[in-house]
């Protein structure tokens, strides 16, 4: 993943907790604030998929990261990615008309 | 049947270890850019990669090249997809994304979801009720429970 500089003032108290995260994964401080800021990021994109505000390849390619990735990171944090109500029903009616084509 | 598969339902379904009889009972097509969505995952060792892999180099699943771009919301595969569709005059997408089957549902295009793609194998006797009760129960954590707990009525419960 490209980076670019970015100003940016940050809370010391995260600068102290991305300070005790470098200790424990044997990094410097800047990946360890980089890390934490790629693990919000994570979370708010599975957010808008769930949301249907963007989807799932497009989620992928922002974050550099494969759909597989994706489908493992909703099941960590319990998010469900799917379809409305309304998309279920449509597709049942789909199914329904594919069946009779089947038979 | 022809149908056009998303990366997402492609993965979903090699997981529920039903890809393959699907592709027995219906012409499967993935988008060039599809087919490089899914195995991006060999990279992470993703046993769905390899199946789908597999699926296509034995031509059981056809890979098709698509000229497309990507535009806002969505990414290179699923707009592949939609113009594989139209391409091939496909009966139906099978997706699972909330964003896409929106896109599909303001244009008229026939989606399917991936769990009523195992419906289907199942009530066309593709899949017995317990093997399509069991490639459900795989997949049970992808998918959002109203969809799951659908699909297993549709097949006469469990």
């Amino acid at each position: 993943m490209e980076t670019i500089p970015y100003p940016l003032r940050i809370p010391e108290e995260i600068v102290t907790i991305a300070r005790l995260r470098a200790k424990e994964e044997y990094t410097d401080q800047s990946t360890a604030i980089r890390q934490l800021l790629y693990i919000g990021t994570e979370e708010y994109v599975l957010h808008l998929i769930e949301s249907g505000r963007i989807s799932i390849g497009r989620a992928a390619e922002l974050l550099k990261t494969s759909i597989q990735d994706l489908h493992r990171l909703a099941e960590k944090h319990g998010v469900h990615l799917g379809p409305t109500p309304e998309q279920l029903r449509q597709s049942h009616e789909t199914m329904r008309k594919l069946l009779k084509k089947a038979r | 049947m022809k149908l056009v598969l998303d990366a997402d339902a492609v993965i979903k379904l090699a997981r529920a270890e039903v890809l393959g009889a699907l592709t027995d009972g219906a012409r499967c097509y993935l988008s060039q850019q599809v087919y490089d969505e899914v195995l991006k995952g060999k990279e992470k060792m993703y046993e769905d990669a390899f199946v789908a892999e597999a699926l296509c180099t034995q031509r059981k699943i056809k890979v098709q090249e698509v000229s497309t771009e990507a535009k806002a919301g969505l990414g290179i595969g699923e707009w592949s997809s939609k113009q594989l569709f139209h391409t091939i005059k496909a009966d139906a997408i099978v997706s699972d994304d909330r964003k896409f089957l929106s896109l599909l549902e303001r244009e008229g295009v026939s989606f399917m979801v991936s769990t009523d793609c195992i419906v289907l194998l199942g009530l066309s006797q593709s899949l017995t009720k317990s093997e399509a009760l069991l490639a459900l129960e795989k997949i049970k954590p992808l998918v959002r429970q109203e969809q799951y707990r659908a699909a297993t009525q549709k097949l006469g419960g469990i």
